[in-house]
């Protein structure tokens, strides 16, 4: 039962999307044929673009056409590559979920850690420094944090290269950069939820019973401090897979993010409309994991 | 039997032969950084420079330009018009093969020119070839076209990209959808393999006419951020960067490692004033609008010296250039003419520009702004993304925008007609809407007169009576410039910011 409602809820939610970015692509300024045409091209040959597109359709049938086809896994083709935009985002998507979860990985071995520190030693200098440092985490943009990482760690010390996704290495300087504005996120969550858990009963009772610290911290707590954590992770990698343009950028990654910024700039309809379709599928893919994640956590939490 | 001395020489010989023959023997892998990634690499569709870059090393044209502008022989050797201005004779290399071996012939130009002029492959740059009317194989490699009109700028149009020759059995093979995917040209550069988004790929082309190139494969790397194409090519990642930012060139200019390709362009940079809209309707105020800019000041400042002060609304790479003469910086001139013209006291108007469309383009924007306050004039500035602002300026509401216009066939046809012809208001391109009747005279002269030195007269008429009523504020000719490593020899830019490799080696 609890699977079909997710699922009805999940289609819902794509359709939703679907319409709206067609919807909004279409009221935005600007002019697809007259982007593919170029702005000095003679107002003819705009028109026989429009047409070839099929963009001299009424709207309406537009939208019904698309909807269609992407009933069938029919994407369309991108205007100005003639693709179709479902190749395009096979050769997008994995660089795109990679670099987000290699991400996750370096904020979670930085936040996790760094939180409950924080909370085992609250008010203390550590806790002060950890909220300090998780403090500049969310404050520094991750296109200067980025800059500085490969300045440092690439062109001057020349420890990795920082331009396409081949190798391992190059996972590195962009993990980093996304992976620590995430980590203070984490953290945080983490110290305020331990906080939370450190002062309950059971807890005192633990170490009443004379459990190692480590046992009391690790089993009895975290346990049951993880919910909300895991609920933040999963949220954070839904922004971390749509919100990685700017890095994308930087490092040359061949990412969604970048297919959506640029198709946007020229107003390649189709590949935009993809690329958030995708993007919104994966969103709903990780929200349900993170349900039943907290939910195996959690015996308590009905779904 | 043979001895076996003589076995010996002749394994020597063969290697030596062997050796001789391997293409790949000592050359290196380049690596060409760019800001984005291609659109089609079909040349009959491709619209946007970035991607002509590109396909100007996997196709030739019939005359290409030189670095100078200078109209050369590409894939064509010769050719003559008739006298009556209408039929034009190529004689055509031979001995030219495309990459999938298909022989370049005089049907190949006829199945190439038909096909940018058919409806069916909806080619956006189909105006360009509009006026021929057929193309008919002499022999092998002799072919006729014949204009519907005396076309003075008929070669000119040949040498703009989209009148690239594609290989006839490719484009067959693969039809409009896909070719653009799977190009087949006769240039130096064959396709291996293209990463959406990520990389370019190409092998040297070893029957190459003018010679196989001397490296072992070229690749686009796509990276759009400035700063990291500058800090690749810092770090050796990169062996060509392309359109490095004036700050990224500024900075990398004490790195031995690195050397700049600086050369002119054919764009004219400049500020379209609504010349049917308020007080921009006057005469006076538009001239002293051109008084009160310092272009020599922004050119240095803002600029960096990437920039020419323009000397007239076409640029000196372009044909029927003729030097009219800057309006000169003279705020007090500026201000009598303001008051002259019943604004003692200044007036507003709002300059729309894009951002990071032209060289510095918000910049120049801001420091023009400064300039008109000095003479009492309050400029606004809007900033647009670009789609939008073409989408806006099509309306023909504005006050004034800041625009670059660059003739890509690089003749005063192209390079006037569409930004000052009365008929070519917007939405078309004359997004002053500017009207002279001499001015329509000359333009529409100049494009059915093949006496080139008739026309010349024309468009030198055209550009003096054009500067005189100054429909626009003129500003600058930017230049380019493209970085390399040291040890990198060979690479052509052209002033249509074309940049080959055909002889390109490290």
């Amino acid at each position: 039962m609890y699977a079909l409602k997710k699922l009805l809820l999940t289609a819902l939610v794509l359709l939703g999307a679907a319409t709206c970015s067609f919807m909004m692509l279409r009221m935005l300024p600007g002019d697809p044929a007259e982007a593919l045409a170029g702005p000095q091209a003679a107002l003819e040959d705009v028109e026989t673009v429009r047409k070839s597109l099929d963009l001299d359709r009424p709207v309406l049938r537009q939208y019904l056409t698309y909807m269609g086809h992407m009933a069938t896994g029919d994407l369309g083709f991108s205007y100005r590559t003639h693709r179709p935009v479902v190749d395009e985002i096979k050769a997008r998507w994995p660089a795109t979920l990679k670099l987000s979860l290699s991400s996750m990985l370096v904020a979670i071995l930085v936040g996790v850690p760094l939180g409950i520190h924080a909370a085992r030693k609250r008010g203390k200098f550590a806790d002060t420094a950890a909220m300090v440092a998780s403090f500049l985490g969310v404050s520094i943009p991750s296109f200067w944090l980025g800059m500085l990482l490969i300045v440092g760690f690439s062109v001057n010390l020349r420890l990795f290269p920082f331009s396409g996704d081949r190798q391992l290495l190059n996972y590195v300087l962009p993990s980093l950069t996304l992976g620590l504005g995430v980590a203070a996120n984490i953290a945080r969550m983490t110290r305020a939820s331990m906080l939370d858990t450190l002062g309950q009963d059971y807890v005192r009772t633990a170490r009443g019973k004379g459990l190692s610290e480590f046992r009391v911290v690790q089993v009895h707590a975290l346990r049951n401090a993880a919910a909300p954590i895991v609920t933040i992770i999963g949220l954070q990698l839904g922004a971390l897979l749509g919100g990685q343009v700017v890095t994308e950028m930087l490092f040359v990654w061949p990412g969604l993010g970048r297919m959506i910024v640029d198709s946007l700039n020229a107003r390649d309809y189709m590949v935009v409309q993809g690329g958030i379709l995708v993007l919104a599928a994966t969103f709903a893919t990780l929200n349900l994991l993170t349900d039943l994640a907290c939910k195996a956590l959690d015996p308590r939490i009905r779904l | 039997m043979m001895s076996k001395r003589w076995l010996n020489w002749l394994l020597c010989l063969m290697l030596a032969l062997a050796g001789g023959l391997a293409p790949a023997a000592g050359y290196k892998d380049l690596t060409v950084g760019i800001g984005t990634d291609a659109s089609t690499l079909d040349p009959h569709l491709c619209t946007d420079s970035a991607t002509e870059v590109i396909n100007k090393n996997i196709y030739n044209n019939l005359v290409r330009f030189d670095h100078n502008m200078k109209l050369v022989a590409d894939l064509a050797t010769s050719w003559s018009m008739a006298k009556d201005g209408l039929t034009w004779t190529f004689k055509l290399r031979p001995g030219v093969t495309f990459h999938d071996g298909t022989p370049f012939n005089a049907a190949a130009v006829k199945y190439n020119l038909e096909r940018v002029l058919d409806p069916k492959t909806a080619s956006a740059r189909r105006s360009v070839l509009a006026m021929i009317k057929t193309v008919e194989p002499v022999d092998g490699l002799t072919v006729r076209i014949v204009t519907d009109y005396p076309c003075g700028s008929f070669l000119y149009q040949l040498a703009h990209p989209v009148a690239g020759m594609v290989s006839p059995a490719a484009a067959a093979k693969w039809g409009v959808q896909k070719f653009g995917l799977n190009p087949c040209g006769t240039g130096p550069l064959k396709l291996i393999r293209w990463d959406s988004g990520e990389k370019l790929e190409f092998a040297p082309f070893a029957q190459y006419w003018e010679g196989a190139p001397r490296f072992k494969s070229l690749t686009y790397s796509i990276v759009p951020e400035d700063s990291t194409r500058g800090l690749l090519l810092e770090s050796g990642q990169l062996d060509v960067a392309f359109r490095l930012p004036v700050t990224e060139a500024a900075r990398l200019a004490g790195n031995k490692q690195v050397g700049f390709i600086t050369t002119p362009t054919i764009m004219t940079m400049y500020v379209a004033l609504n010349n049917q809209k308020g007080p921009l309707k006057d005469l006076r105020v538009r001239r002293a609008l051109n008084l009160a800019v310092n272009k020599a000041a922004i050119v240095r400042d803002v600029v960096d010296g990437m920039a020419v002060v323009a000397d007239s609304v076409i640029p000196p790479g372009v044909w029927g250039y003729s030097p009219i003469g800057a309006y000169p910086y003279n705020p007090a001139e500026a201000k009598k003419l303001l008051a002259q013209a019943g604004y003692p006291n200044g007036f507003e108007f709002t300059l729309w520009t894009p951002v990071g469309r032209y060289l510095m383009d918000k910049q120049m924007a801001e420091a023009i702004q400064a300039q008109m306050a000095a003479i009492g004039v309050k400029m606004k500035i809007q900033t647009w993304d670009f789609q939008a602002l073409m989408a806006e300026v099509k309306k023909g509401q504005f006050d004034a925008v800041l625009l670059g216009w660059s003739a890509s066939s690089a003749d005063a046809d192209q390079a006037m007609f569409p930004v000052f012809e009365s008929t070519q208001w917007p939405p078309n391109s004359n997004r002053a809407l500017y009207k002279n009747p001499k001015v329509d005279q000359l333009l529409n002269g100049g494009r059915k007169e093949v006496n080139p030195r008739k026309r010349a007269a024309m468009y030198k008429d055209a550009q003096k009576a054009i500067m005189a009523d100054a429909p626009w504020i003129l500003l600058c000719y930017p230049k380019q410039s493209v970085a390399y490593r040291a040890g990198v020899t060979g690479v052509e830019v052209l002033p249509t910011e074309h940049v080959l490799f055909a002889h390109a080696s490290k």
